[in-house]
């Protein structure tokens, strides 16, 4: 089974490690990592004749992984509002809802990238995508499908409401210096 | 390169249109991120770097120490729990019939282990000879003899009590 001339199997090898460890940053756990990862190639594996070849091959793979991620961000989401809804409407304790948050590492807890966690879905990509991936923006732009420029200010505002966040969230993430307040760019 | 104004059109200008223009599309990503972040957010992008490498780097570690202790799990497991399915000495079972049959074969044509030869019949008479004399020996006592008291009625009292009450019929008190 080939893909533009590439076997499943080398293109696991290739790069599932790069795959996971964007999954990792987003996700906060190796579990959840593991299983977004996995589900990029079982994908990839299952229908190989829906890679055209107009993207090289990691641009694909971080395609999918992004979407697999956001979907099981929403559907958690979900669950969670509704278990809260059900919650108060017993007036039963909130020791349920509390069941149903994801377990994430206490270092991933302590890190910045669990206050990216909360950035809106754009931002959040863009975000991880650069500053965790190291990819240049044209190819940023490539996988999120939309233009250089959006991709820019999808960074710059994704960053300005991290500051904010930071600035809000206790004590652990406050040594990050935020001397020049809410100062805008006018780049954009 | 054309020196003629552009027109204004207010639906060219919606947000995607205007940061596909950003005059910074030439600018290297770095040269970029330096002109147009702040140094605030520049710090920002540093250290989501930093932590996103040392959470690389944690997680190789976990991942590299749970690569080194799985042969020694498996290990403790294969000790703990028996091993199921096929046994590698299964397929020698196959052979046991096998064995078995040669092994008949072998023993009726020629005898592979001598066979004791029955004893001729002797009669045996047991001579059991005592291993010692026994000699108990005995102790005799001495016992001083004991000196007749004088515990109840003589036997002349009792024939003259028989003889009392042989004749009288009356009750008789007798006092010993």
């Amino acid at each position: 089974m080939k893909i533009c001339g590439l076997d499943v199997e080398k293109l696991t090898s290739l790069y599932f490690d790069r795959i996971h460890r964007a999954a990792l940053l987003m996700s906060g756990n190796a579990w959840d990592a593991d299983d977004l990862a996995q589900e990029v190639f079982l994908i990839v594996a299952n229908d190989p004749t829906k890679f055209e070849g107009r993207s090289s091959h990691y641009t694909y793979l971080y395609g999918i992984l992004l979407n697999l991620e956001r979907r099981l961000r929403r559907k958690r989401r979900m669950h969670q509002e509704k278990t809260e809804k059900l919650a108060q409407r017993q007036d039963g304790p909130t020791a349920a809802v509390a069941a149903d948050v994801p377990v994430v590492s206490e270092e991933w807890k302590r890190s910045l990238w669990s206050v990216a966690a909360e950035l809106p879905d754009g931002q959040r990509q863009a975000i991880v995508l650069r500053f965790g991936e190291e990819l240049p923006y044209q190819e940023i732009a490539d996988i999120l499908g939309c233009p250089l420029g959006t991709v820019k200010s999808r960074i710059f505002h994704g960053l300005g409401t991290l500051r904010k966040l930071v600035a809000e969230s206790p004590g652990q993430l406050r040594e990050i210096p935020r001397e020049l307040g809410d100062a805008q760019s006018d780049v954009i | 390169m054309s020196s003629e104004p552009r027109i204004f059109d207010p639906d060219e200008h919606d947000d995607v249109h205007l940061e596909t223009e950003l005059p910074e599309a030439e600018l290297s990503d770095e040269a970029w991120e330096t002109a147009a972040l702040p140094d605030d957010l520049l710090l920002l992008g540093d250290q989501l770097r930093c932590d996103a490498t040392r959470l690389h780097e944690s997680h190789r570690a976990d991942r590299l120490q749970h690569e080194l202790l799985r042969p020694e799990r498996a290990q403790r497991a294969e000790t703990l729990v028996p091993a199921r399915g096929i046994s590698a000495w299964l397929p020698l079972l196959w052979l046991l019939p096998v064995v078995l049959i040669t092994a008949a074969l072998v023993s009726n044509g020629q005898p592979t282990v001598p066979r004791i030869p029955a004893s001729p019949a002797v009669a045996v008479t047991p001579s059991v000879t005592p291993q010692a004399e026994y000699s108990p020996q005995v102790y005799s006592v001495s016992l001083p003899a004991e000196t007749p008291s004088q515990h109840g009625p003589s036997a002349a009292e009792l024939d003259a009590l028989l003889d009392l009450m042989q004749n009288e019929t009356a009750s008789v008190a007798v006092s010993l």
